[in-house]
């Protein structure tokens, strides 16, 4: 699968008097037509995108698909597979932010709501980066609640990934073969020093709580406190250890150059640029969670010379390669986003309308150097990654297949296999 | 001459026209918009630019500069 994205963040920022839409600043609301022209262009069958959360889910029960209506009916006739993104980094007006402890019994309501409205529609990423949500939200204090103690980053932690949890069950009571990709920042943090160990270790360990709340996966002993010390009940730690649903997962990654860090003795941390690259630190995910690995979102900014995205693209496919090579099952790559973005060069946290010279095209839709390379490489290297086995081919239903009699057959399959697993929900 | 994966794909960051970049013209270094830069100083088939976004300083190729007008400098479509 080579991809790309409609980037669709809608943090709130300063102290909830502005609202960032990405799609609106970026064009896409006007020119969408025009960008799935592009996706078509690339020779691009897969786009990681997703309705505008924040007027598209008006109250409990209440929504309003018109733009989603015409946009995915649009990607249906063009037989594009979307990896539905429901949720990326904000929450409409009347929920609040990630303190709000309805939030994911009401998101779950909202992506089983789409789901039956779409029902062609088979992978989804149903919250984005939940890590860097709940550090940027309730960490850092910059997005949202902007939160700057331990404990809402757990708040915040707990509620996204439970609502990534709840969506995935409520989408699998209308899709049962539906594949959730994740896309999570993969990270790591370097020691700059002897006593430096230990706080980098912490940051290690705490890098991984997204993913392992996700999975099911046990936390170790420090983790565990952590959570416990910060509000996590132990009675909302069990609820993700016995609501796995790994095995309908595949490991999606995202990985650019600010990813990695130096960690002061006095727990300050600070870029450190790529040391170890994306290869190293995804045989690190893959190590912990055996799942099948996506590189699903990386890019970097044009520069004076003009061809710094085109290395970087490059430099980041032969990681992936390597990474297949070592015998990780490896399903896709995506350059993100399709367009420049507006003002990632702060985060998103100042609304200075600053053009981010990350996209395949600029914002007058014209392609950039990388994504000539781009188009270059899915032409090139398209048929190589799924011969890597034949036996672990991503069970993908194309949107014009889905009537087919074959494709019913398979759904059909796929609910009489999750009503096993909801039969003994140990054995996930 | 700078190696770049840009010659595997045969890409071309060369302007088609002739234009005289001097310092403190507006440029961008490709044919998309953005990134912008302000040109320093030239030397020779270089130019010192800084990103009017980031502040960031640079040396450039001459011969990728292109000349923005200013009125359009911070139209972003």
């Amino acid at each position: 699968m080579f991809a790309t994205g409609i980037e669709n963040s809608i943090p709130k920022i300063r102290g909830g008097a502005i609202r960032v839409d990405q799609m609106d600043s970026c064009g896409h609301y006007r020119q969408w037509r025009k960008d799935f022209d592009c996706v078509e262009e690339l020779g691009l069958k897969f786009l990681r995108y997703g309705p505008p959360l924040h007027t598209s889910f008006l109250g409990p029960d209440r929504y309003d698909w018109e733009f989603a209506d015409v946009t995915f009916a649009e990607l249906r006739r063009r037989n594009i597979n979307p990896i539905v993104d429901l949720c990326h980094f904000g929450v409409p007006d009347w929920v609040g932010d990630f303190q709000n402890p309805d939030f994911p019994e009401l998101f779950a309501g909202y992506a089983k709501a789409f789901a039956k409205r779409f029902p062609w529609v088979q992978l989804y990423t149903p919250v984005n980066e939940m890590f860097i949500c709940a550090q940027f939200s309730a960490m850092y204090g910059w997005w949202n609640e902007e939160g700057t103690t331990d404990r809402t980053f757990v708040t915040a932690l707990k509620h996204l990934v439970k609502a990534n949890v709840l969506a995935m069950q409520a989408i699998l009571e209308v899709r049962a073969d539906a594949i959730f990709i994740q896309s999570e920042s993969s990270e790591y943090f370097h020691a700059e020093n002897p006593k430096a160990i230990k706080p980098a270790e912490v940051e290690n360990s705490k890098r991984f709580l997204s993913l392992d709340l996700n999975y099911g996966h046990r936390v170790d002993s420090e983790m565990y406190e952590y959570l416990l010390d910060n509000g996590m009940t132990r009675e909302e730690y069990h609820f993700f250890l016995g609501n796995s649903l790994r095995h309908h997962c595949i490991l999606g990654n995202d990985y650019y150059w600010t990813n990695e860090h130096r960690v002061a003795a006095n727990g300050l941390t600070r870029a450190s640029g790529e040391i170890f690259g994306y290869s190293e630190i995804t045989r690190q995910y893959y190590n912990r969670y055996r799942l099948p690995v996506m590189h699903t979102e990386t890019n970097i900014a044009e520069g004076p010379n003009g061809d710094e995205a085109v290395n970087w693209l490059w430099k980041e496919w032969a990681n992936v390669l390597r990474v297949r090579n070592d015998g990780v099952p490896t399903v896709g790559f995506t350059w993100y986003s399709l367009t420049d973005q507006m003002d990632w060069d702060t985060a998103l946290r100042e609304p200075n309308m600053r053009v981010h010279p990350v996209g395949l095209y600029d914002l007058n839709r014209e392609i950039r150097p990388v994504g000539i390379c781009y188009r270059s490489l899915i032409a090139d290297w398209g048929e190589v990654l799924p011969t890597q086995s034949v036996c672990l081919v991503v069970p993908i239903v194309p949107p014009a297949e889905h009537d087919d009699p074959a494709s019913h057959r398979k759904r059909s399959e796929a609910r009489q296999l999750r009503e096993a697993e909801l039969a003994a929900p140990e054995a996930g | 001459m700078l190696s770049s994966y840009s010659d595997v794909f045969g890409i071309s960051h060369e302007r088609d026209a002739h234009e005289e970049i001097q310092a403190g013209d507006l440029v961008r270094t490709g044919p998309n918009q953005f990134p912008h830069f302000s040109v320093i100083a030239v030397s020779g088939d270089k130019a010192w630019v800084r990103n009017v976004s980031t502040g960031a300083d640079a040396l450039a190729l001459v011969s990728r500069c292109r000349k923005i007008e200013p009125a359009l400098a911070f139209a972003a479509e």
